[in-house]
């Protein structure tokens, strides 16, 4: 499965009051010490630095090895002390970090102020060439103040971001210890401070951790977690029917409710910060014409086709690019007002109408690009036969992550997208701008790989989506953000698509263990002590 | 179909034109002029039949589909010209019998002989005619209500089967005998179509791969030294890595490409055929005859027609049966890797890695495919396994 | 000989030479940039650029091609996405293919060459056409499809055996990348499912051509010689008829022991088994150019030099073929 790699990127939650003054430390009670946990993985792991880490399976180690500066809190979502034990707001651009003291790394040393500026310095200096730069972009430095006290310096045109600080991709890594063995050591020998030591990695078989006897916050029940990567979806099913793995990550829909009869399996749900949906590439001539655009909506019936992919169970319809768990979202308008029902006699009407005026040349194929990922290519099968059904010839090509990349990239000399459609996902941080703004915001049509692929450009958009990110009153914001993406919608530049479900099925013998809307995969935290029967 | 003893020849007869309503070119297998006739006659009349309803029901867009399609039905037409040919050669060789009465049997008489009487060869062959037949006729085949369509617009049927997305993974019912997929899409008809790709591609793949290993093969092995030399170093490097990986490295050149260019790369790296007629080549070249034929100045081409290409035919026919199931498989694993054939096309690899998921909520969409691809192959293999019997004598 | 056998290793590294080439063609003509796929979408120029540079993929295709072949031999070649040397990487998943394609022949010729016998000598019984159907059926089953029954039925419904992925392995010398599984018994039940499916198609084939070779003696004038002296039919079968059937049998295992590796492609993604096969599939989804070309290049030399050695026994045990 092909999922856009994690871009838990900088939202607009801003730093707020502190209810904490310490890290909370998890309640278990009647938890037994002891027990392997393995953990079917969809996808083969690839770093183990977080620094450099970009996808969201090597972030589930990523959680057990190391520890966040904060954690967002499992349900709220909103900034909450780990390593940082509380902090305060200095200035608009100043935040300053108090650190627990008495944290080690695995390899003994102390974690300290200098650690946690090294990791985020590491980051966000161009030259590392991270890819998690973008998350960090708002950062113009962070600053040693004394041993377990650090000071984060915003740009000016930034606002400190809260949950910039609490992706897998923050976590603290040492600094004396990276230094020594260098960048590609560390990637394949991590050492964190977590309530987990890396053991060993034996590539496309499995990545096995030990319990942290010394972890700083709590005694970790678990004796061991193996991570195995399984490639195929319906293996993994198989592996938890017959008890092989103890946690999947990912769940097809027609297996949700099957695993729901059975006492020894548990389905965990949640709506995930995710919205997947079809680009028009708005550069091409053919898709540059509204009528097209809508022409090819009202060919399928979109509640329909989500509906018999999903069926509500592991992903729900989309309205708009924000998904319903956040504010903003503004379902109910965007259903009511924007979303267009199949109407084939319209669709065929509008494509004649195109034909005639020789916009859609005769006979000319319609592609459909999509990620290998059996969903979205399910939904451009539906697309491309429900136009072959109104007289447009369309087909579908599924491709490697690379070659889609290529084709939706824009260079100086040649700026124009080389694509018709592209079914495509985003997944973002607890706030609306993650979403409207990479996705519709003119200035992240640009060359290279863009984020807003469709190449939208409305400049009543842009001013929206700027005032939005330039105010703190959430009231204010979310007015602007509901105008915002019913004008984008209303130009249908993109068919939504769905928001994907979380969906994790869990052995009943595993205890203490949530499901979390941001994809991690929590063992042991300030919330969290799994445990096993 | 040979006569049994003790039953009224009547009764063999009538079964045998039976038999050929339902499958074309059977013919040759049965005994007797008018036997054989009557059979072709029976097959030509199904054949026009079909035809005909098929057009009355405007159902003739399979002749004017995309070009993938238009490419494999002309292949398919191919294939049945070549059950023609044999049922002509049949009837003309039992008009002869019957005039001259003489039993010196030739090679081929021998194997046509022998061939009839092997129960795996003519299991083969119905399996093979059934797949074919049901590839030609696909749309009179298929159900109604899988086609939802503009007026006027010569919709390419075999592309995209109707979705009815409110009923997806339907078990087996009097509507849908095989179930709907997970779009709601009638299994049964989308293994109908499937048919034309999995023999479209198995079957034009292989004409590529022994039109160009069969003359690489040919060429090397006649004229040896330094063109044998290149020729086999290119095969070898070709053939040094894995097929799968091979085919997995050139395909992604034209990534997401359809049916034709699966067949292109599979029929030109598919170059196995060389290996063998180069041996047959050259073992027949040092054959008296080859050489006696050589000193009195026989031009090389006539040598290569008359002696050599005879004498490789035997495996060249088996290397070809073969192979076309080879090409099945090897497309249903790239389909399960994802790089087969592109959707909406119903391929049978394709529903099979689609219904993967869905192995223990709708084994339906699972078995059927599955039985598809076995069933045609083992048709495939089982045939060429029978003709490597008959072909080659010495083990007879 | 010896000039024969060198003359053979200067065409195989001819082979592998020409193979490098048209691999490094083919990669650098597939679409998609590495650097793109790893920077991620949205990131900037700047890290694209960067990312370019650091792997060289701005230089001309000269220069990285020699870097690709310098570094390959030298061991310094990098891996794009792996973090480590090309070598290391590949050296790391060999030993679970090896044991798999071994396991996968031993079981392949454990059913095959009784049955491909049996089914010659009572030829054309109710046994031989059993025999015939199952192995051609044996070729005719898609392998993934094939392994995912054998998980469903023996993994999930009697639920006697893993389902997938490699069991507990043991270090050999102490090298961590050496690692063997079958002889823990968790790995050893782990191995079956894949070993098995693997096998399907070998098995297949070997029957078949057991079967054929020992029709072929048996029709040999040594035989009837044997049996015309009233030698018991077992003592022909098993003295002069079976060992002379075994030869054409044996030189194909060498060939397949080259093939095994690729073999296993579809039926290592299906099982979860970490060998080369699917480290192969992985490295194009990942456009690791790097790991591609190098197993690419590797495969092709564990096949070559199988090649040689059956040639080469071949013509050792045979003293009727010369090579000039």
């Amino acid at each position: 499965m092909k999922r856009v790699g994690l871009i838990l990127t900088l939202g607009l939650l801003v730093f707020g009051s502190l209810a904490f003054a310490q890290t909370p430390v998890p309640e278990t009670p009647g938890a037994n010490v002891g027990g392997d946990l393995v953990i079917g993985v969809s996808q083969t792991f690839k770093d183990m630095d977080p620094r450099i880490m970009n996808s969201a399976y090597d972030a589930y180690v990523m959680n057990v090895v190391y520890d966040g500066l904060i954690i967002l809190h499992p349900e709220t979502l909103a900034p909450a002390p780990w390593i940082a034990k509380s902090w305060d707001i200095l200035s608009d651009s100043q935040v300053r970090f108090y650190l627990n003291e008495g944290i080690k790394f695995h390899n003994g040393e102390d974690l300290t102020a200098e650690d946690v500026a090294f990791t985020f310095n590491w980051i966000a200096d161009e030259a590392n060439n991270s890819p998690n730069l973008t998350e960090l972009i708002w950062v113009e430095e962070v600053i040693i103040v004394d041993d377990y006290t650090v000071d984060v310096i915003t740009k000016p045109e930034y606002a400190p971001f809260a949950p910039g600080f609490g992706s897998e991709t923050q976590s603290i890594v040492p600094m004396d210890y990276v230094l020594e063995v260098g960048d590609a050591a560390f990637n394949l020998e991590p050492v964190g401070s977590g309530p987990f030591k890396f053991v060993e990695w034996l590539p496309g078989e499995h990545i096995k951790v030990e319990r942290n006897e010394d972890y700083w916050l709590v005694y970790p029940n678990l004796d061991s977690i193996t991570y195995r990567p399984i490639p195929e979806l319906s293996v993994m099913m198989l592996e938890l029917e017959s008890g092989g793995v103890d946690i999947v990550d990912n769940m097809p829909a027609a297996d949700v409710p099957r695993f729901m009869e059975m006492d020894d399996v548990v389905v965990q749900q949640v709506g995930s910060l995710s919205y997947f949906h079809m680009y028009f590439n708005l550069q091409s001539p053919i898709s540059s014409d509204i009528r097209f655009r809508k022409a090819c909506y009202m060919s399928v019936e979109m509640e329909d086709a989500v509906f018999s992919i999903f069926q509500n169970l592991t992903g729900v319809k989309s309205y708009g690019c924000i998904p319903p768990a956040l504010w903003a979202n503004d379902q109910e308008y965007l259903r009511d007002n924007v979303y267009l029902e199949e109407n084939d006699e319209e669709a065929q009407r509008l494509f004649a109408e195109l034909r005639a005026e020789g916009i859609l040349p005769e006979g000319y194929t319609v592609r459909i690009h999509t990620p290998l990922d059996p969903r979205r290519r399910q939904l451009a099968t539906i697309m491309a036969t429900s136009l072959i059904e109104n007289g447009v010839d369309a087909e579908v090509i599924p491709l490697d992550w690379g070659p889609l990349l290529d084709l939706a990239y824009r260079s100086e000399s040649d700026p124009v997208g080389d694509f018709e459609m592209m079914w495509m996902g985003w997944s973002g941080g607890p706030d609306p701008h993650d979403f409207a703004f990479y996705l519709f915001h003119s200035d992240n049509a640009t060359v290279g790989s863009a984020d807003n692929m469709s190449w939208t450009q409305i400049p009543e958009v842009d001013d929206l989506l700027d005032k939005a990110a330039t105010t703190l009153d959430q009231a204010e914001r979310e007015g602007y953000y509901v105008e915002a993406q019913r004008l984008i919608f209303s130009n249908y530049s993109a068919i939504p698509g769905y928001h994907y479900v979380e969906t994790r099925g869990v052995r009943a013998r595993v205890q203490g263990y949530t499901i979390s809307p941001l994809g991690s995969m929590w063992m042991v935290t300030p919330y969290h002590n799994v445990w096993v029967n | 179909m040979t006569r049994r003893r003790g039953q009224p020849r009547f009764v063999l007869e009538t079964r045998d034109v039976l038999l050929s309503l339902l499958l074309p070119g059977l013919g040759h297998l049965a005994r007797g002029f008018w036997t054989k006739a009557l059979m072709y006659l029976g097959t030509l009349t199904v054949f026009g039949i079909t035809m005909g309803m098929a057009v009355s029901k405007g159902r003739l867009s399979w002749i004017a589909g995309p070009s993938d399609y238009w490419f494999s039905t002309v292949m398919l037409f191919v294939m049945l010209m070549l059950i023609w040919i044999i049922g002509i050669f049949d009837l003309n060789h039992s008009v002869r019998s019957r005039t001259e009465r003489h039993y010196s049997f030739g090679y081929w008489q021998m194997t046509t002989r022998r061939f009839s009487k092997d129960p795996k060869g003519i299991i083969g062959m119905l399996l093979i005619l059934v797949t074919v037949h049901i590839a030609l006729f696909a749309p009179f085949f298929a159900s109604g209500h899988s086609f939802k369509g503009v007026e006027g617009y010569v919709k390419p049927v075999s592309h995209a089967i109707h979705m009815d997305l409110r009923n997806f993974r339907a078990p087996p019912s009097n509507e849908h005998p095989l179930g709907t997929d997970h779009l709601g899409r009638d299994v049964l008809d989308r293994l109908i179509f499937g048919t034309r790709i999995a023999l479209g591609i198995g079957v034009v793949a292989t004409l590529l791969n022994m039109l160009f290993g069969g003359f690489l093969g040919l060429v090397g092995g006649f004229f040896r030294g330094a063109t044998d030399a290149t020729i086999m170093r290119a095969l070898e490097i070709v053939n040094s890595i894995p097929f799968l990986v091979l085919v997995l490295l050139i395909r992604g050149l034209w990534p997401g490409g359809g049916i034709l260019s699966l067949m292109l790369i599979l029929g030109i790296f598919g170059l196995q055929p060389a290996r063998i007629i180069r041996s047959e080549v050259l073992s027949v070249r040092e054959q008296d005859y080859v050489t006696a034929a050589r000193a009195i100045g026989v031009p090389t081409w006539r040598i290569i027609l008359k002696y050599v290409l005879p004498n490789a035919i035997a495996s060249l026919i088996v290397v070809t049966t073969m192979s076309i199931g080879v090409n099945i498989i090897v497309v249903a694993g790239l389909s399960f890797l994802g790089h087969g054939v592109p959707p909406p096309a119903p391929s049978w690899g394709g529903m099979l890695q689609q219904a993967q998921e869905f192995i223990r909520t709708a084994w339906w969409m699972a078995v059927f495919p599955g039985l598809c691809i076995v069933v045609t192959v083992f048709g495939f293999n089982i045939l060429g396994d029978s003709l490597r019997d008959v072909l080659d004598p010495k083990l007879k | 000989m010896i000039g024969y056998t060198l003359r053979r290793l200067l065409q195989v590294v001819f082979t592998l030479f020409a193979l490098t080439v048209l691999v490094f063609v083919l990669l650098k003509l597939m679409p998609g940039d590495p650097a793109v796929v790893m920077a991620g979408i949205g990131a900037q120029l700047e890290t694209i650029e960067g990312i370019r540079e650091e792997l060289g993929l701005n230089r001309p295709w000269p220069v990285q091609y020699w870097r690709f072949i310098s570094g390959l031999f030298s061991g310094r070649l990098q891996a794009m996405t792996y973090h480590k040397p090309v070598y290391l990487v590949i050296a790391q998943r060999l030993p679970a293919t090896i044991e798999l394609g071994l396991f996968g022949l031993i079981i392949a010729l454990a059913v095959s060459i009784p049955a491909g016998l049996l089914s010659a000598i009572y030829r054309n019984s109710l046994l031989d056409y059993t025999v015939t159907t199952v192995a051609l059926m044996g070729i005719s089953i898609p392998v993934f499809w094939f392994a995912l029954m054998l998980m469903l039925v023996f993994g999930v419904i009697l639920g006697i055996l893993p389902v997938s992925g490699r069991g507990d392995s043991i270090a050999l010398f102490g090298w961590q990348w050496l690692r063997v599984s079958f002889v823990t018994w968790d790995g050893f039940r782990h191995l079956i499912i894949p070993s098995v499916a693997l096998a399907s198609v070998q098995m297949a084939m070997n029957a078949r051509l057991t079967r054929a070779s020992m029709l072929e003696v048996l029709r040999e004038e040594y035989v009837n010689t044997a049996r015309a002296k009233g030698l018991k039919e077992r003592i022909v079968l098993i003295k002069h008829a079976f060992r002379n059937a075994l030869a054409p049998v044996v030189t194909n295992v060498g060939i397949q022991v080259g093939t095994l590796i690729a073999g296993a492609v579809l039926t290592e993604t299906t099982t979860a088994w970490p060998g080369v096969g699917r480290l192969m599939v992985e490295a194009l989804q990942r456009q690791d150019q790097a790991v591609v070309f190098g197993l690419a290049i590797f495969m092709a030399f564990f096949f070559q030099i199988s090649y040689v050695i059956v040639d080469l026994m071949y013509a050792y045990i045979d003293p009727r073929i010369t090579y000039d």
